[in-house]
């Protein structure tokens, strides 16, 4: 197949959108109906799945969200996500504090008891990046910002600005400059 | 390689208005158009696309090693000297790229041509990794296309992988900027934004022209975050000429695209590729052009440095047709290229932009227009790979 397996938006437009390529030999079941909830609550309002199936994916999603960032202690999480800290048992029973979910999907499969969220991403599992190896090109993990795996995340810097609206104008005077 | 006429889907635009695409008509006219399609076969597609993609590409990055390495390049592409460090330490430092595209002439017989790379600035993103391959899907769902059509499109999976392998190294809130109000451009960056969202980044939209500067000498956001990584939706050459630029190489900030690609945002490029690849089958004649007042012999084309959307492209056909298109492009030094028709379809003339997503060639995308010169007006027109 020459094209994307699936194709994925969840913040754009007026619907989350979940599509999984049909034909071809590496087709994936299709999802007849996609659905975004802020929380449990609303999920359960909503009434097209189970009050089960709205918490199971919610902790589904929290725990993807969970894997991705935690931190041990609350002013560490809140240095770097602000006051959406929100703290997280571990199944092994340990304390996190994670940032709070935004919301959740659930995308029914036709036929199947299959649910997908677009919780965060997990890359895992053979993918080595897309960039060949070149030489001089190795060096991009040893500056500011690229941490690394495994560096505790930064919390963001502030900085006094003295002035604004210093980018910008040069396109702005060009009746069509994109791509 | 065929244009197939065919029937709208009746509720494209309501579909269009849901999925965020709201630039699918513009000024009236149509952007979006799947009154036709193109039809290719998977050998047009990786023999004569796909393969020349990866190979002309291959061909950019290494242009871009040689040339932070020797001046006269630097000089040749009137990159402004005071950035000549930047530009080089940020290939030397490694620092990954999003994207790029390039444009192609091809009709189904011989070689694609080479016309343009548009390497730091590229849009139709959307429409092509997203509205393209939602037409393909519904079109073998409702019996308009064969049950095996295929397309030449894994630009949203590839970008999703680039953005999972950014996500895994970097730390850091990556901004996302475009200029205020432009409806297209907005659609790219927020297309962009919700991929890296989904690759678990932490993201923030900010216009270019909100972009603050602190004491220290680092660019900030409207909360008086310091910028550490940030997407920029607006050419390297009009960042170099604006008033913040002199902060660009202490801002000790994450560039997308890095500021390595201002080499391949400019069509002396192409005249580079030309001289280190003479006769290549890709590559269309290509030399600096040194009088660029001088009346413009048939058959060749000139174009200036960091024209876009074919603003002030000039062109004399071989048959002695004289063709100009306005702009804003007048200043700068400009190349010339040998003159090669656009392929036309009865009456159309179509253009391949081909996208190479972190250095794989990741699908394309068809522009129609009916001129000779592709201009910003040019319609998206879907396709189809069918055996």
């Amino acid at each position: 197949m020459k094209r994307s397996r699936t194709v994925q938006l969840a913040f754009m437009g007026t619907v989350p959108l979940l599509v999984t390529a049909c034909g071809g030999p590496a087709a994936g079941p299709r999802p007849d109906e996609r659905l975004a909830y802020q929380d449990v609550q609303q999920c359960i309002q909503d009434g097209k799945v189970s009050k089960e199936t709205c918490e199971q994916e919610y902790q589904a999603a929290l725990q993807a969200r969970a894997q991705q960032s935690h931190y041990g202690n609350y002013n560490d999480c809140a240095s770097q996500w602000g006051d959406q800290c929100r703290p997280y048992v571990t199944s092994s029973g340990e304390h996190w504090f994670i940032p709070a979910l935004t919301g959740f999907m659930i995308g029914r499969m036709l036929g199947h008891r299959d649910y997908y969220y677009p919780g965060p991403y997990y890359g895992g599992g053979g993918w080595h990046g897309p960039y060949r190896d070149r030489p001089g090109r190795g060096g991009w993990d040893n500056r500011p910002g690229y941490g690394g795996y495994g560096t505790p995340p930064r919390g963001p810097t502030t900085a006094e600005t003295l002035s604004r609206g210093g980018f910008g104008y040069s396109g702005a005077a060009r009746s069509s400059w994109g791509g | 390689m065929e244009r197939i006429i065919a029937g709208e889907r009746s509720d494209w635009r309501e579909l269009a208005g849901k999925m965020g695409f709201h630039f699918h008509t513009l000024d009236g006219a149509p952007y979006w158009d799947e009154s036709a399609h193109y039809r290719l076969t998977l050998r047009e597609v990786e023999q004569d696309l796909e393969n020349p993609t990866e190979e002309l590409h291959e061909m950019c990055m290494d242009l871009v090693s040689r040339a932070v390495r020797d001046e006269q390049y630097l000089q040749k592409l009137a990159i402004p000297r005071p950035y000549w460090d930047f530009v080089r330490t940020s290939w030397l430092r490694g620092d990954p790229h999003l994207y790029g595209r390039m444009d192609l002439a091809y009709d189904g017989h011989g070689p694609a041509k080479l016309y343009e790379l548009n390497y730091d600035t590229p849009t139709s993103l959307y429409e092509c990794a997203v509205f393209q391959w939602v037409w393909l899907e519904q079109g073998i769902e409702r019996g308009t296309l064969p049950r095996g059509a295929d397309q030449f499109n894994s630009v949203q999976q590839k970008l999703q992988q680039v953005f999972e392998f950014i996500g895994s190294r970097l730390n850091a809130v990556i901004h996302f900027a475009s200029i205020r109000d432009v409806v297209e451009d907005l659609a790219t960056v927020e297309y962009l934004q919700d991929l890296a969202r989904q690759a678990g980044l932490r993201t923030q939209y900010i216009a270019m022209e909100d972009v603050g500067v602190s004491r220290e000498g680092r660019y900030t956001d409207l909360n008086n975050h310091v910028i550490e990584a940030i997407f920029k939706l607006y050419p390297w050459e009009f960042m170099f000429s604006d008033e913040f630029s002199r902060f660009l190489p202490g801002a000790n900030a994450v560039w997308f695209e890095p500021p390595w690609k201002a080499i391949l945002s400019n069509k002396g490029a192409l005249a580079l590729l030309w001289e280190l690849h003479p006769n290549h089958p890709n590559l269309l004649p290509a030399y600096f052009d040194d009088a660029p007042r001088a009346e413009l012999p048939r058959g060749w084309v000139r174009k200036p440095f960091f024209s876009r959307e074919g603003a002030n492209i000039e062109m004399s056909t071989t048959g002695g047709q004289h063709l100009a298109a306005p702009g804003p492009y007048t200043d700068g030094p400009f190349v010339r290229q040998a003159f090669h028709p656009l392929p036309a379809f009865g009456s159309v003339h179509s253009l391949i932009g081909s996208w190479v997503i972190g250095d794989q060639a990741a699908g394309i995308g068809i522009r129609e227009d009916d001129s000779l010169i592709t201009r910003d007006t040019a319609r998206f027109v879907p396709h189809a790979i069918v055996d």
